[in-house]
């Protein structure tokens, strides 16, 4: 087993899952002000 | 081989798992696999003839086109409406990207390089020209059977996802009833919102532009309102003759020599793998953001995080059928799903940048 790739491995999967979070979040903080800025004319219930 | 591309014919054509990829490319492998098949750059008099697949392959793969106009379809055919009247969906595709990187480690753990290593946990991004890209950078000599993967775990995922959550989730868990609230959503959001994700993605990962670029594209086309012609026409004709070509041009990678060996079979077995560990990633957060909340999500609502849409949300919605005839997941389910349509997408860009 090469432990230098499992380290690089684990250091991907930080970095990717940490990337892909961040990223989503961002969308989702995004998702609220575009609901917020620009609201539909009418709510949904 | 010839029997392997029979089998892909008959599972696209008998049992209708992804037949636009699995029918052109079970044909194309029994057409590269014949012994001086003129499709393959053969020498006549002396004289080499470069073959249709090779050109082909040059044309549309390695130059990544083919997987990014089929894109450009998949966008003009999202509907971020349901993820954007329930955003908080957003998380659970992050967290349902956990198979990819949890399959990394373990090609890793079997003595795959690094490079390779990313190109088989792409599977898990249950996304098949998310997989085709990331894998012709890294590794394009997994090319064939992590296709085969891909989009072999994606029809399969009516079966491999109840198997995966009822693994990690109790009766009584998968009974939880969410009540349905909606915002409703302007056309201003909708247009914006692809333009933001380009935005948000080119500073974050500039190298998975090309990625999220044209499937922002296609939804531009689709919700802009002027473009109607284009977003069908992207939706329709474009991806219907790219997969065409995806499907024949994919076989070139599907010879004897390359397909055959034990790596193909390992490959096949971590696809599998990482379609479990999405679905468990996802459950398994929404588990945790339970201990916090007092509103309860039912916890399937994570596994639908994955790309494979409307396939995964509909999954969800019959198992929590299935546990309370009156529990209605879809549209939470529906949002998730759309989630991880971005979501795959994003972690084959980051897969990428961790490279560059």
């Amino acid at each position: 087993m090469n432990i230098e790739a499992l380290k690089i491995g684990f250091e991907l999967m930080l970095f990717g899952m940490g990337g892909v979070f961040l990223v989503l979040f961002l969308l989702y903080l995004v998702s609220i002000a575009l609901l917020k800025l620009f609201p539909a004319k009418q709510k949904i219930k | 081989m010839m029997a392997i591309g029979a089998l892909l014919m008959f599972l696209g054509i008998k049992k209708e798992y992804e037949p636009t990829l699995l029918v052109p490319m079970g044909l194309g492998t029994i057409l590269v696999n014949f012994p001086s098949s003129g499709v393959l750059t053969q020498v006549f008099g002396g004289v080499e003839q470069k073959g249709v697949f090779e050109i082909l392959f040059d044309a549309g793969i390695r130059t990544e086109l083919f997987p990014l106009l089929i894109f450009i379809g998949i966008g003009a055919m999202i509907d971020f409406g349901p993820l954007l009247q329930n955003p908080f969906m957003l998380l659970f595709g992050a967290a349902a990207q956990f198979g990819i990187f949890f399959t990394v480690i373990v090609a890793i753990l079997f003595g795959f390089n690094i490079q390779e290593a990313a190109s088989i946990g792409i599977i898990g991004a249950a996304d098949g020209p998310t997989a085709i890209f990331v894998a012709n950078t890294l590794a394009e000599n997994l090319l064939g059977p992590i296709t085969v993967a891909a989009y072999s775990y994606m029809a399969l995922v009516p079966i491999i996802q109840p198997i995966a959550i009822k693994a990690v989730t109790t009766k009584k868990e998968r009974q939880i009833r969410m009540t349905y609230k909606a915002e409703s959503v302007s056309k201003m959001t909708k247009i914006l919102f692809p333009i933001i994700i380009t935005i948000v993605a080119g500073f974050i990962a500039p190298i998975s532009l090309p990625l999220v670029g044209f499937l922002m594209f296609g939804n531009l086309l689709r919700e802009c309102g002027v473009l109607d012609r284009l977003s069908f026409t992207a939706q329709n004709e474009l991806v219907n003759i790219v997969s065409i070509l995806l499907g024949l041009t994919i076989s070139y990678k599907m010879q004897a020599d390359e397909f055959l060996n034990v790596q193909t079979l390992m490959i096949i077995a971590f696809g599998l793998v990482a379609f479990v560990m999405d679905s468990i990633g996802g459950v398994l957060f929404a588990k945790l953001l339970n201990l916090f909340r007092k509103e309860k999500i039912n916890p399937m609502i994570g596994a639908a995080g994955i790309s494979a849409f409307p396939m995964s949300s509909r999954v969800i919605q019959k198992m929590a059928t299935e546990e309370d005839p009156q529990n209605f997941l879809l549209m939470y389910a529906v949002g998730a799903n759309v989630s991880g349509q971005i979501a795959s997408v994003i972690a084959g860009g980051l897969l990428l940048a961790f490279f560059a």
